[in-house]
């Protein structure tokens, strides 16, 4: 399998502090990648150190199958777009392109158009990009990361801030660039659900610990489907299912209960609580979303 | 290396401040030209005898030279008195440290600008070596100090002109002296321009950058000097860039302009040493 990153146990110490605790991490080739992780888990060290921009304490890191030290000449091959993106504000859109092309050395007439077509802003590039909504700068954040045609595209909460149509346009454009280009996207997101629709696979990373590294098709199975039990008395309730044998569930407020095992005795559940006495307002079999599921795993639900 | 030193080129041309800072220090030069060419027809033989002496031995007797904080401009004068040629008369503006000032300030804003607004997290991880980054910047910054100069120039030269209301004299006395001057003062303008880059680099700050420049333009370096003096008789005055500049001029002694050369080219590979390391060895946040 060909793999476009691969750390080993990479480490960033900061001081005393560890932002990235022994992270061993694997994208393949033309898979988009979703880094999940809270505010301060480690992500943008770590999208920082494989971007060349923040040195490593400790590990490797492995770039188009090449050692970080002899990257060079991959190095133009990756795009980044770190936190919000850098740019002058007092020059154009397209300006702000060109700086970035003469810097790689890319000289062709209308390249910056064909990247500012790429991302939607043919037609504000004159703009200057101080007059720019939050939107628009992170569309040209992207454009700045697609200068040179990179391969791997790195790309930290791009959709940040974003209205509903901003993002679907942004997460249009990454599949776009996946289909047409073969690009490998490295992308976190707070927007867990968001990310759920594009990615391949999914890195969890909490408190600098890469804690999972899943599919998104075996998340999709393990973000499980349970039992939402809506009735008058949830502490009532309880006793009549330790009775009935249900021993995973979890009573989430006065009047929810969630159960995780033998889903299929929905039925039976529902008559035997109506027979003693309580009254069931409505029970159905939901899945389990992936942000409760990122939860659960990073200790979050015990947190709220 | 050369498409950083295009990018920054571009993006110099593209920023309203350099341009202000430029407009800003041609209006200064005109103005000087006319407020020393009044000042001039109130001069005294003792004047000129004292500016006869500061011109020709620079700054660097502690001992014999009077301290001015700020700049002080005077026209040129030879033994004769006063005589206004555009060239000299660019010298001596020179040695005042006025286009030093400004160099000061579009230096500090220049070299920060990309770690300000975070466009360096653009380039940084792409280009093969971090250290270029400083470099062309420096670069980039010496044609800005090369375009200053030619400006400055042409301004004096212009307003002379005017003033006189005939075409100013170009320049007096030995050309090739006189060349040589400019081009060391170019070389000292550039390192200084590098020395407060490399401060705006490690502080991440372009107001302690500018502060430091204008102190330092300013004649900060003297009491630093004096204060080593008086502590342990030793004259360290020509060690310093600034006070280089303020002490070569058109009729200055080979001795000083060739300490003046050195002393520009060691602080210049030191500055911009120190300033490359930082921004390889540095994270870029």
């Amino acid at each position: 399998m060909e793999y476009v990153l691969r750390t080993s146990n990479l480490t960033k110490m900061f001081s005393k502090h560890c932002a990235v605790d022994n992270v061993s991490l694997h994208i393949k080739r033309g898979e988009i990648y979703g880094f999940i992780g809270r505010n301060g888990a480690g992500k943008t060290t770590f999208m920082k150190m494989i971007s060349g921009l923040s040195a490593h304490t400790a590990g490797e890191i492995e770039l188009f199958g090449e050692k970080m030290n002899n990257i060079s000449k991959y190095k133009s091959r990756i795009g980044n777009l770190i936190e919000a993106p850098g740019i002058y504000p007092n020059m154009s859109g397209r300006s702000n392109l060109r700086c970035k092309s003469l810097a790689l050395g890319i000289h062709r007439e209308g390249y910056e158009d064909k990247l500012l077509e790429m991302v939607g802003l043919n037609n504000v590039g004159n703009k200057k990009v101080k007059n720019y909504s939050l939107g628009m700068k992170q569309r040209l954040g992207i454009a700045f990361a697609l200068v040179g045609e990179p391969d791997f595209l790195i790309l930290d909460e791009p959709i940040n801030g974003l209205d509903p149509q901003g993002i679907a346009e942004i997460r249009d454009i990454l599949l776009k660039l996946k289909a047409e280009k073969n690009m490998t996207i490295l992308i976190s997101s707070h927007i867990l659900e968001e990310l759920s629709k594009i990615a391949d696979t999914f890195g969890i990373i909490n408190e600098g610990r890469l804690i999972q590294e899943i599919s998104a098709e075996d998340l999709m199975n393990k973000c499980s489907d349970y039992i939402e039990l809506k009735l008058d008395n949830a502490s009532r309730a309880t006793t009549i299912l330790d009775k009935l044998g249900f021993n995973d569930y979890k009573v989430t407020d006065k009047e929810t209960i969630c159960i995780y095992d033998q889903l299929d005795r929905s039925g039976e559940l529902n008559s035997e609580l109506v027979q003693n006495g309580c009254m069931v307002k409505s029970i159905s079999v939901v899945q389990e979303k992936l942000e409760d599921y990122f939860l659960k795993l990073t200790g979050g639900d015990k947190d709220a | 290396m050369l498409n950083l030193i295009r990018m920054n080129i571009f993006r110099m041309i593209h920023s309203k401040s350099m341009w202000i800072i430029l407009a800003s220090m041609m209006a200064f030069a005109a103005l000087n030209v006319c407020m020393s060419l009044n000042e001039a027809n109130t001069y005294t033989e003792q004047d000129i005898q004292s500016i006869l002496n500061q011109q020709s031995g620079g700054q660097y007797d502690i001992d014999t030279n009077d301290f001015n904080f700020g700049i002080t401009a005077n026209l040129p004068v030879s033994g004769d008195g006063i005589r206004v040629s555009a060239m000299n008369n660019f010298t001596t503006d020179l040695m005042s440290c006025v286009v030093l000032v400004f160099l000061a300030i579009a230096s500090a804003l220049f070299f920060n600008a990309e770690t300000k607004n975070g466009f360096i997290k653009n380039i940084a991880g792409q280009v093969n070596d971090r250290a270029e980054l400083f470099l062309a910047k420096a670069i980039t910054m010496a044609i800005y100090t090369f375009v200053c100069f030619v400006i400055y120039f042409i301004t004096d030269f212009v307003t002379l002109s005017i003033y006189t209301g005939s075409v100013a004299e170009l320049y007096y006395g030995n050309l090739g002296k006189l060349m040589a001057c400019v081009g060391i003062q170019f070389v000292l303008h550039v390192t200084f321009s590098s020395g407060v880059g490399l401060v705006a680099t490690l502080t991440r700050s372009s107001s302690m950058a500018i502060t430091l420049g204008l102190f330092s333009s300013f004649g900060m370096g003297m009491i630093v000097s004096t204060f080593v003096y008086v502590l342990t008789n030793i004259n360290i005055t020509r060690y310093f860039v600034v006070d280089n500049v303020k002490a070569v001029i058109f009729n200055s002694e080979y001795k000083i302009l060739y300490g003046a050369l050195a002393v520009g080219i060691i602080y210049a590979v030191v500055y911009n040493l120190a300033g490359s390391l930082i921004l390889k060895k540095r994270d870029v946040v």
